[in-house]
């Protein structure tokens, strides 16, 4: 009844108070703003690629008569999908490549990414919930909660409450329920918004998953920031003090040690630049089949090895094009290497990330933020997952390419041998559908647990902070 | 007086946690910023310099060929491996030549939209492709930011100097000193200003000084005027902040208000400004997504195909005696025909690119003029111009790119469409990028 | 040389000073009497300039304290009811740095004499003032007083908080100052002290100046008797 009463108190006090109000709709109106603003960025998008989409199968189609292999070297693109949850929290979206060409021999990198083409005051501040709900939002409740406790004590109401019997524990847990209170007042709001969005853009299903993760990810941060307020305004000495020490963490934990963070681990796991991969990359390549030169060692080799097991002494002989067979083979053996110098970036990527998300240890924001982009999708990992599926097709394009032509370019057949646009219509094409299981991946579950752990912890250390209040 | 206030102020501060925490840390980021600074722009360097040396050795290797052949040392094997032939020292391979964006003297001090945009590419006859030696970069890397010494003065800096001033006098309030000093002989105002001339000084002191030392040890010029520049850029800016906090002290507020309103004005300035600007910036002149493009460029590229031998044949109406009729060599008959496709596609694309190309420079444009409202933005975009690194410099390569490609052009086509092979000492008059 | 004429000062419906005429002069002591609220703080901040007067005008050594803010000051030494001090400085840096922002600023000897003779023990004068009682930091306050060399004093509740022995010790300092020719004005609750120190009493009551004694010519029954009648009016 009497943490009721506090509750009550709190939440009157907060109401009146036209500083934290004023703020409190700033916010809403901003996340308002964010997200009515990426229904329209989202839908052209959207549609943008979904255009660009077809009309990439439409030329393969009508690509023209022409020998299978050429179609190799024309190849094709995969278009990364835009997703709803981007305009949630758009992670690394904006800076990996839109699209990957998909060519015979070798893998690409996806290219064009948003960043280059936007104006370079993005990279201050984009508007969009996420950025409010890591950056501003544990200011508001900074503000709203760090004179709580100190208040309190600063105007002699603390000694009085006590002499009306409210103990320290009843008026600490009062304080931050109220606060509680305080924050979901403005983030049920959002939650609405989010689910509108959803519904407009008719994704509500496919995403609810995600959403529900993301908006229980930045409670609980919120959670985690409202904890520390009250635990730092119960031990300042002055609610100046309280202030300019939580500010300090909120640098701390939003600014300073992300980009520290992520420049040490830069350093430390260093990414080869892009002429010396692909000088690895063409030293590996030499030591095996080009499936263009039939005279290099390799070639010659397998040439006569298929001889031998077919027991014949010209590749015209053979009952199939070997041609078509041989370049299968080396697009085979292309892949391996490429794979390999893909896997080494990628394991150095990892590192780089787990350093980074162990680094939340140190700031929750982090943690937050690496959790709510692993659910909204736009993670690194779900980038990674959707380039192996392109990865994936360009393969199998490429075998029923090759197969084609070692099977219909025998004898006669062989001479300018090509296919039209009969066959590249039956070719198969490229539909990306991201699973939701994307998310359940051991490289985000660090995040997740050290948030968590946050979560406990603040909680932890509130409940002890209040207890030891009591004996003084 | 004024050094006497100086003086006590000095007192006080020696004794403030606010104080050694600025002086220790600050100086600390600093350093680390330039560290990485300088790495990355050595790095710069390296590169360019290595991409000289291995188009110098291509072109002494084949003058060196070339002689061999004359003096009948040697022999060609195939078209393709002759270095005499145009193709062979203007398109194939390892030929053609890099156009750079050198680092500037202050590189090291703002990233910029290195880490997004390349700063140089490789131009041959149809080729012009703009490369990019960190496309392995970890793409979450990009979205943190660099940790460069613009990061530090822009955002940092800033709470540094309201840590120092935001309680200069509200803390006299506090303290309950106030109304002595009020009844002494001097204005309020008058002290006000000198204790924050002299935390000004001493923040300003303490940046520029470590600036210095740093830059010293890692090899930074700023011994030149633009290293004055930047000192005047840095004292602006910190003259901005310390007369905001300034401002606050005047009013009767309390320091824990003082806090609150200045850190409130920093969030404004660097986080609500920008985002509504990038915000209002795109939805004003929105960028078509490049999925688009990728497929127009394989549209115009097919068009150009299908009119293949017609555009040829015009060309040819066009160009009568350059082009050699009879019995000539195969990759000649290709190539000619190449070349005029390519150039159509290239021009083609170039139209195709305005989609882009307008609404980005309108981008910037509007960008650059509401960047005034946040004095952090221009002070950002000051460094990165001077740092060489704003996307407008870094844009400007694929101008300079063409520019040269014309010139590498004028020098190789008009020999290959008379099928003329050039000599050995020719070959030191193959253009170079001016800017090498 | 303290010299209020037709003083007003209202915050919002309320007249605090009404219509005061008051004067010091070089050697005297006035004491202000009053309860709470009666508008004695608000004079003495109207004094010292603090607040512009509605009307009227106060007057230091003839220097109009509103007009010319400086100048009278510089003839001027307040001290509050709690007199603070920058608790990490020494109670002769306090000292050396209040006395610089007015004058010229002095040797260190002629400091610790000021101190020495404001009464302030020698093994304190060295001592950060965060170990100060309220009346070492006051003899602090006198000192910075006589530092400046002031012809009026103006003290708010000199004596509130002070064991009998300081108060006494403090009111001959006031006594040796006003001596010296110092106009010295300063509210108190204290009858006593008030009758004790001053040479002149006047009683306060709604802003408005209701009785002035000489201290000489009343006894301390007659102070009382009267001041209490005030207090019965009030209510």
């Amino acid at each position: 009844m009497i943490i009721y009463s506090i509750i009550r108190n709190e939440l009157t006090q907060q109401i009146r108070d036209k500083v934290i109000v004023s703020l409190g709709l700033l916010i809403l109106l901003l996340l308002t703003v964010s997200v009515v603003s990426g229904i329209n960025y989202y839908s052209e998008m959207a549609d943008q690629h979904h255009q660009a989409e077809e009309l990439a199968r439409v030329q393969w189609e009508n690509q023209g008569a022409k020998n299978p292999h050429s179609a190799a070297h024309y190849g094709t693109f995969a278009f990364k999908p835009v997703t709803a949850m981007s305009v949630f929290d758009p992670g690394v979206d904006r800076y990996t490549g839109v699209s990957i060409f998909l060519e015979g021999h070798r893998q690409n990198f996806a290219a064009y990414s948003l960043a280059e083409d936007k104006e370079a005051s993005r990279r201050f501040a984009e508007l969009t919930p996420a950025f409010i709900f890591a950056y501003l939002f544990p200011l508001f409740i900074i503000l709203a909660g760090y004179r709580s406790v100190v208040g309190e004590k600063e105007n002699g109401m603390y000694r009085y409450l006590k002499s009306q019997g409210v103990s320290t524990g009843q008026l600490i847990a009062g304080k931050t329920m109220g606060l509680w209170a305080v924050i979901l007042l403005i983030y049920l709001p959002f939650l609405l918004i989010g689910c509108l969005f959803l519904l407009l853009t008719d994704s509500l299903g496919s995403n609810l998953t995600g959403f529900s993760l993301m908006v229980a990810v930045w409670l609980v941060y919120f959670g985690v920031i409202a904890h520390i307020t009250i635990i730092v305004s119960t031990l300042a000495k002055s609610s100046g003090s309280s202030m300019v020490i939580l500010l300090s963490v909120w640098i701390i934990s939003t600014l300073l040690v992300p980009r520290l963070i992520t420049n040490i681990a830069s350093g430390i796991y260093p990414v080869p630049d892009t002429t010396q991969f692909y000088q690895a990359v063409r030293t590996d390549l030499l030591e095996g089949i080009d499936g263009h030169n039939p005279y290099s060692e390799h070639s010659v080799a397998f040439r006569d090895s298929v001889l031998t097991a077919h027991g014949v002494d010209d590749v015209a002989d053979l009952p199939f094009n070997f041609r078509g067979m041989m370049l299968q083979e080396g697009e085979e053996f292309e892949k391996r290497i490429y794979d390999h110098h893909f896997a080494k970036i990628d394991e150095i990527h990892r590192s780089q990330i787990r350093l980074f998300s162990f680094s939340s240890i140190l700031s929750p924001s982090i943690a937050a933020r690496m959790t709510s982009m692993a659910a909204a999708g736009t993670d690194m990992h779900s980038f990674n997952h959707f380039s192996r599926k392109a990865e994936a097709y360009r393969i199998e394009l490429m075998r029923e390419l090759n197969l084609d032509l070692k099977i219909h370019a025998v004898g006669e057949r062989a001479a300018g041998y090509a296919v039209g646009g009969e066959f590249f219509a039956q070719n198969l094409s490229f539909t990306y559908e991201r699973p939701d299981q994307v998310f359940i991946d051991s490289s985000k579950i660090p995040p997740l647990i050290i948030l968590l752990f946050w979560f406990g912890a603040s909680a932890g250390i509130l409940s002890v902070v209040a207890r030891k209040e009591e004996v003084l | 007086m004024m050094i006497h206030i100086f003086d006590f102020e000095w007192r006080h501060i020696r004794t403030s946690g606010a104080f050694w925490g600025t002086a220790i840390i600050l100086p600390l980021l600093i350093g680390f910023s330039l560290y990485l600074g300088s790495n990355r722009t050595t790095q710069h360097v390296e590169t360019i310099n290595e991409l000289l040396a291995t188009e110098t050795a291509f072109y002494d290797d084949m003058r060196s060929q070339l002689e061999a052949i004359e003096r009948g040392d040697a022999e060609v094997d195939a078209w393709f491996q002759n270095p005499a032939n145009p193709l062979v020292l203007g398109q194939f391979g390892e030929a053609g030549r890099h156009i750079f964006l050198h680092p500037k003297p202050l590189a090291p001090l703002a990233a910029g939209q290195l880490d997004i945009l390349p700063y140089y590419g490789k131009v041959t006859l149809t080729g012009l492709e703009p490369l990019r030696d960190n496309a392995l970069e970890n793409p979450f890397m990009q979205v943190s930011g660099s940790f460069d010494f613009a990061f530090v003065l822009v955002w940092l800096v800033p709470l540094f100097i309201i840590v120092m001033g935001y309680n200069v006098i509200s803390s006299e309030r506090e303290r309950g000193t106030y109304s002595l000093l009020q009844s002494q002989p001097i204005s309020i105002r008058a002290i006000l200003f000198q204790k924050m001339i002299i935390r000004f000084l001493l923040v300003n002191g303490i940046i520029i000084l470590s600036l210095i030392v740093w830059s010293v040890m890692f090899g930074i010029d700023l011994f030149n005027i633009q290293g004055l520049q930047l000192i005047v850029a840095i004292s602006l800016y910190t003259s901005f902040w310390f007369a905001l906090c300034v401002l606050f002290n005047l009013f009767q507020t309390s320091s824990a208000m003082n806090a609150v309103g200045l850190t409130g004005l920093w969030v404004f300035f660097l986080l609500i400004i920008p985002s509504v600007i990038s915000l209002i910036v795109t939805s004003l002149h929105p960028v078509p997504s490049r999925a688009l493009w990728i497929t127009e460029q394989r549209t115009i590229q097919q068009a150009v195909q299908a009119e293949g031998d017609d555009l040829f044949d015009s060309w040819i109406v066009e160009h009568p005696e350059e082009f050699v009729e009879g019995d000539t060599p195969q990759f000649y008959n290709t190539w000619m025909r190449r070349f005029v496709w390519a150039q159509t596609v290239a021009e083609r694309e170039h139209e195709a690119e305005r989609q882009f190309e307008e609404p980005r420079k309108r981008q910037a444009q509007l960008a650059s003029r509401l960047r005034v409202l946040s004095p952090p933005m221009t002070l950002q975009a000051w460094l990165e111009r001077k740092a060489g690194t704003d996307t407008e410099r870094l844009r400007s390569l694929e101008g300079e790119m063409r520019a040269f490609q014309q010139e590498w052009q004028e020098f190789f086509l008009p020999r290959f469409r008379r099928l003329e092979f050039l000599r050995s000492d020719e070959l030191i008059h193959i253009p170079v990028s001016h800017k090498n | 040389m303290l010299k209020a004429e037709q003083l007003v000062k209202r915050f919002e419906d309320t007249v605090a000073v009404n219509r005061l005429d008051l004067e010091v002069k070089a050697g005297e002591i006035y004491c202000l009497l009053g309860p709470n609220g009666a508008g004695k703080t608000t004079t003495v901040h109207l004094f010292m300039g603090f607040l512009k007067p509605d009307s009227g005008t106060v007057k230091v050594g003839g220097i109009d304290v509103f007009e010319n803010q400086l100048e009278a000051r510089r003839r001027l030494s307040y001290i509050p009811e709690q007199l603070a001090l920058y608790p990490n400085l020494t109670g002769h840096e306090n000292l050396e740095f209040f006395s610089s922002l007015g004058s010229d600023p002095q040797g260190k000897k002629a400091l610790e004499l000021l101190l020495k003779e404001a009464g302030l023990q020698e093994s304190a004068i060295h001592r950060k003032v965060s170990g100060y009682s309220k009346g070492m930091r006051q003899k602090v306050g006198i000192a910075i007083a006589l530092a400046k060399n002031s012809k009026a004093l103006i003290l708010d509740e000199p004596t509130s908080g002070l064991d009998p022995e300081a108060s006494n010790e403090f009111a001959r300092l006031l006594t040796g100052l006003s001596k010296k020719g110092v106009a010295i004005l300063m509210t108190t609750h204290d009858l006593f002290r008030a009758r004790e120190t001053g040479t002149r009493i006047g009683i306060m009551r709604e802003g408005v100046l209701k009785r002035e004694f000489k201290a000489e010519d009343v006894k301390h029954e007659e102070l009382e008797n009267v001041y209490l009648n005030q207090m019965r009016l009030s209510e």
